[in-house]
């Protein structure tokens, strides 16, 4: 396994807790050269990295036409009512 | 200015807001209601130079927060630490077969309507601890820098790292359960 990770440059926990931590902070260059190259030889952890992308794209989106439910703003008419 | 009638102009736009923020629907209304009521209380206040819902969202943000700043009070992050087990991996460090990341056929974004795929990841941002919950709003919905989200959580930039990654980790997955498995290679 030892022999592995070094041909690897880092386990795959490694590399998804990097790619978690370079939205954060920079990272070193060593550490990218790292990554690169596992994720060369990892499809599971190029996946990963790809599909993060997709969901912080996703969420990053305009929102959709949503429209309050009928008893909420009803409740808060009400309520509200009695306030004004 | 009186509360119904911002209620009526621009309770969708605080509504859709609050809903990709908030769970519970209960927490949702009270915003909204403390927000338009803040509105009133402080009308001398707006300037008139952002437009009313933008000024209306500004202060439903500051009430999303002060929730935030509630759970993380009650869900430290030491129970969030033994409370996540983590299975993504062997003891080697490798994927775990079963848990690693499926080949997504299609991107989702095809796949999906874009609305019906932020359906699916509003409902997984629900399942999510409140701590992961929150770290994880305020980063990828507000776009809050690490010290801000600390301030607001009260957890250091470490402990914040380890929150947002456990929260990354758990949505992908969650994603995948609501029907993106295509076929590993």
């Amino acid at each position: 396994m030892k022999i592995g990770r070094i041909f690897m440059g880092m386990s795959c926990r490694e590399f998804s807790e990097q790619a978690s931590a370079i939205h954060e902070q920079p990272t070193g260059l060593f550490t990218r050269l790292r990554m690169a190259w596992h994720r060369f030889f990892c499809v599971y952890c190029r996946r990963l990295a790809r599909q993060w992308t997709i969901i912080r794209e996703a969420l990053r989106r305009e929102q959709p036409d949503v429209h309050m439910p009928g008893t909420m703003r009803e409740k808060l008419r009400r309520k509200l009512g009695a306030d004004d | 200015m009186k509360a119904t009638d911002l209620l009526h102009d621009h309770g969708d736009a605080l509504y859709a807001y609050a809903r990709t923020r908030l769970t519970s629907d209960d927490d949702i209304a009270d915003c909204i209601q403390e927000t338009l009521l803040a509105a009133i209380r402080n009308a001398e206040t707006f300037s008139g130079e952002a437009s009313l819902r933008t000024w209306l969202i500004s202060i439903l943000k500051f009430k999303i927060i002060d929730i935030y700043r509630k759970q993380a009070r009650e869900a430290d992050f030491d129970s969030i630490d033994a409370a996540d087990n983590d299975t993504y991996f062997d003891e080697a460090g490798h994927w775990e077969i079963h848990r690693a990341p499926r080949a997504w056929e299609k991107s989702p974004l095809e796949q999906l309507e874009q609305a019906e795929l932020r359906e699916h990841l509003c409902r997984c941002i629900g399942r999510l601890p409140k701590m992961m919950r929150a770290a994880i709003t305020l980063r990828e919905f507000e776009d809050q820098a690490t010290p801000e989200i600390c301030q607001h959580l009260n957890v250091t930039a470490t402990n914040l790292n380890v929150i947002l990654y456990r929260a990354r980790m758990h949505l992908r997955a969650c994603l995948e359960q609501f029907g993106f498995r295509g076929v590993a290679s």
